[in-house]
């Protein structure tokens, strides 16, 4: 055969090789199984780490922890009130300082023990033993007064207390679990009350939870798998659920809305949140230790356009110099905020000793992407401070941990650029962000009279007590902005146009324990 | 010959060794730790310290490096922090999912590669060697990443021909398989057939250059003979050397395209690794990669040396 025969064959070898693939390609893409086995296939932006609530603190982690576990109570998810699960009812003493709580009956863990007042006991005492989430270290006596009747007591009254079983604390683990696993080897084999139970976990690829035949609401139950499908890359999960690979995406890019709206299987939705961008600084390092230097710094920013420029305006900026959004009740309605303007900002920090303005330093995760692309955002600030006579300089890392390493830890820069997650009980917030002691108060500093405030606002649950108390909180915020909110976060979501029953929390934590098939 | 191949097999050890003291000088020295990758930044930092020393992280360095040593000797690659899974486990169960895609790669990159270098040499100097020249170039320049993010966004989101993610193995069906890895496999098989390409048409325009392919030419011989007898398997020699040099990128570039396409493949593995400063992973997979590139250019060697008639006279 001569060279260019054999040129020839070779041509039509590739060819056939070509149409040949061709023709597996054009068979359709396996279509993702839904509503033909009842079965959910959720994105994760990150791998479940602890499936064993007491030892573990990611909030990337909840939704996993939310099919696995009931709490001992709930949270309405529009205004995250107080609901019973596991408590049906609760009630204090007189002196706030014990709370007892009734249990539910007929509840079985999925291991086939009984949920009970010793149950209860064994997993919040597991909780505090394991000194990851100092929630409940307060409460001192957990007693047993009858197989479904527990009293918690504290040192001081902690109206916070409910709020927190509404959480992690809340989380009920199955004594037998406990025992037989241990710390070390508990989230390999988690055990709770939920209407989901683990199938496997493919470590870094996929959870798979399923259905619980004996959960004692069976009216709640909806689909019998759920599989948590782990793609690190947010613009992976796009496609992935353009091509409908994937039934609900938590949290995508704004950017993504236009091209996913316009898709027929797909049903995006927008889902206000408590949760916000903060900038977060040091009270003791200058030249941020000034309040004045802060204000400035505040009014340096123009929050319209950087929500405009970052979210295409898809958060909420009102109200954005708060911990808590304005339609949220603790927030304070009228309080004089400071608006943007470049121009007083250069006069403040003129008054405060800096008549050729400032420079300082703000750590930033530069792999940070949904909710708060940090790199973006700190690029436009940096362009909107300038006239205002404000440098900004950025220390870029590749996780937030290396952040907290050396602003929180070793407070060796000025500002942090973080996000803030909400919390059930608005108190808690306001503690962890104004009390003296609290770690996030990196400076240290003494704010007026906030942790006698603090003290106040947890030794009652008087709503309109407590309105009060959140108002002169309130305007310590404003005046000190030791904690810069940008903008609180609406979540982009995209479900399946078939699925139903989402129930979107204030907290913005994706529960996909209602979702199911429409008929 | 052999006493070259067990000279070879004895340098993986110290190899692998000194190459995991380099990358755990290096992750070590960025900030952060595990315990922060596990319990998030918004926990006390007295909590992290205090899981941090639980780990057993806040040990000398050397001791650390060196109990990890040990460990090693006696087979053991520790236990991964975040996961507590063991790292030979968690090894195990993707390495044939990055072996498969980055054999199936170079396949296809040889594929490809060696016929168009051969074709490129034979025309050498026209306007369809300098086509193959820059298209070569372009390919080995542009970044895999983005590379697979278009062809996603091309045959997946637009066509909807191929999924945009995920792998299925052979074990669920060819089709199944072959539309899963097209993709990621086309885009991890660019560099390497780049590669290829150069390193064939340089090898057989140096070939055919030679005085016996002149001598050939001067004798009226067939040019096919010319080009398979005599050119081919003189170049052949640098062509099965570049595998060797292709197989590091195919696994460099295999955490790329695991990461884009969401393949839980060992170099997604130890990506997360670095990122959550997972130390018994990082170590692990970076041994065990390293001790692949090793073997696989050990079985090079004896390629070419089985290739290489002048060994044979020896």
């Amino acid at each position: 055969m001569t060279f260019h025969h054999r040129i020839g064959s070779l041509r039509g070898l590739s060819l056939a090789l070509a149409m040949g693939a061709a023709a597996l390609a054009f068979q359709p893409a396996t279509a993702n199984a839904g509503p033909a086995d009842n079965s959910l296939v959720v994105a994760l932006g990150t791998d479940l780490v602890m499936a064993d609530p007491a030892n573990g603190a990611l909030g990337t982690d909840i939704p996993v922890l939310y099919t696995l576990y009931d709490r001992l109570l709930d949270f309405a998810p529009e205004d995250l009130s107080l609901k019973p699960m596991l408590a049906t009812e609760w009630s204090w003493s007189d002196d706030r300082k014990t709370l007892t709580l009734k249990l539910r009956q007929g509840v079985k863990f999925h291991d086939g023990t009984d949920f009970n007042a010793e149950a209860v006991k064994r997993s919040l005492e597991f909780f505090q033993e394991s000194g990851v989430n100092r929630d409940i270290n307060g409460v001192t006596k957990i007693e047993v007064i009858d197989p479904f009747t527990i009293a918690l007591t504290s040192e001081t009254p902690n109206s916070s207390l409910p709020g927190l079983l509404a959480e992690r604390a809340g989380m009920i683990i199955s004594p037998a679990a406990i025992e037989k696993w241990g710390k070390e080897k508990l989230t390999q084999n988690p055990v709770g009350t939920g209407p989901f139970k683990m199938r496997n976990h493919e470590v870094g690829s996929a959870v798979f939870v399923e259905r619980f035949a004996d959960y004692w609401d069976k009216d709640k139950q909806t689909v019998d798998l759920i599989e948590f499908r782990v793609i690190k890359n947010p613009a992976s999960a796009v496609s992935a659920m353009m091509t409908g690979q994937i039934d609900y995406l938590p949290s995508i890019d704004p950017i993504n809305m236009p091209a996913m709206s316009r898709n027929p299987a797909i049903r995006v939705a927008q889902e206000p949140t408590i949760a916000f961008g903060v900038v977060q600084f040091n009270t003791s390092f200058a030249p941020v230790d000034k309040a004045e230097v802060r204000r400035a710094i505040s009014m340096s920013i123009d929050r319209e356009e950087l929500a405009a420029a970052v979210y295409g305006g898809n958060v909420e900026t009102k109200g954005a110099v708060l911990p808590v959004p304005p339609s949220y009740w603790p927030s304070t309605p009228g309080l004089e905020t400071l608006a943007y303007d470049p121009e007083g900002a250069k006069k403040l920090l003129a008054e405060a000793g800096y008549p050729d303005g400032i420079s300082f330093k703000m750590c930033l995760n530069a792999n940070a992407g949904m909710p708060q692309p940090a790199v973006k955002v700190a690029d436009i600030m940096r362009e909107q401070m300038k006239p205002a006579g404000i440098t900004l300089e950025t220390e870029e890392v590749a996780a937030n941990s290396a952040c907290v390493e050396t602003f929180v830890r070793q407070k060796k820069l000025p500002a942090f650029l973080v996000t803030w997650s909400g919390r059930p009980d608005p108190a808690i917030t306001y503690a962890q962000m104004l009390a003296t002691d609290s770690f996030y108060n990196v400076g240290e500093k003494v704010f007026g009279n906030a942790d006698d405030l603090i003290k106040q606002l947890q030794a009652t649950e008087d709503r309109d007590a407590q309105d009060k108390i959140y108002d002169q909180l309130n305007k310590v915020f404003v005046d000190e902005v030791h904690m810069m909110p940008l903008y609180f976060f609406v979540n982009v979501v995209a479900y399946n146009a078939n699925l139903t029953g989402e129930e979107p929390n204030l907290l913005g934590r994706p529960n996909v324990r209602t979702l199911h098939w429409k008929k | 010959m052999q006493r070259a191949i067990l000279n070879r097999l004895l340098t993986i050890l110290p190899t692998a060794i000194i190459g995991s003291l380099i990358i755990f000088g290096i992750v070590h020295l960025t900030p952060g730790g595990p315990a922060v990758a596990m319990l998030g930044s918004e926990v006390d930092p007295e909590v992290i310290a205090r899981v941090t020393r639980e780990m057993g992280l806040d040990r000398p360095l050397y001791v650390q490096f060196w109990t990890w040593i040990v460990h090693l000797a006696h087979g053991d690659l520790g236990i991964s922090l975040l996961s507590r899974e063991p790292v030979h486990v968690l090894m195990l169960a993707r390495l044939p999912v990055t072996a498969t895609l980055a054999f199936e790669a170079l396949i296809v990159s040889l594929v490809i590669g060696v016929p168009l270098g051969i074709y490129a040499a034979i025309k050498r100097g026209t306007p369809t060697d300098t086509a193959v020249k820059t298209f070569s170039g372009l390919a080995h320049a542009f970044p895999e990443f983005w590379i697979g993010m278009l062809a996603m966004g091309f045959f997946a989101l637009y066509l909807y021909w191929l999924p945009a993610t995920g792998f299925q193995p052979m074990s669920a069906g060819l089709s199944a398989h072959l539309q899963s890895v097209a993709l990621p496999v086309g885009t991890l098989a660019i560099g390497p057939t780049a590669i290829i390409v150069r390193f064939t048409r340089s090898a057989m325009v140096e070939a055919l250059s030679g005085n016996y392919v002149r001598t050939a030419w001067s004798l009226g011989l067939a040019p096919s003979r010319i080009y398979w007898r005599f050119a081919l398997k003189n170049a052949l020699i640098p062509i099965v050397t570049v595998i060797g040099l292709v197989a590091g990128n195919l696994i460099g570039g295999a955490v790329l395209v695991e990461r884009v396409f969401a393949i839980p493949g060992l170099g997604d593995l130890l990506a997360e690794a670095v990122l959550q400063k997972d130390f018994p992973v990082v170590q692990g997979a970076t041994a065990v990669l390293m001790a692949v590139v090793i073997v696989i250019n050990l079985a090079v060697d004896i390629a070419c040396a089985a290739l290489d008639p002048r060994t044979r006279i020896q």
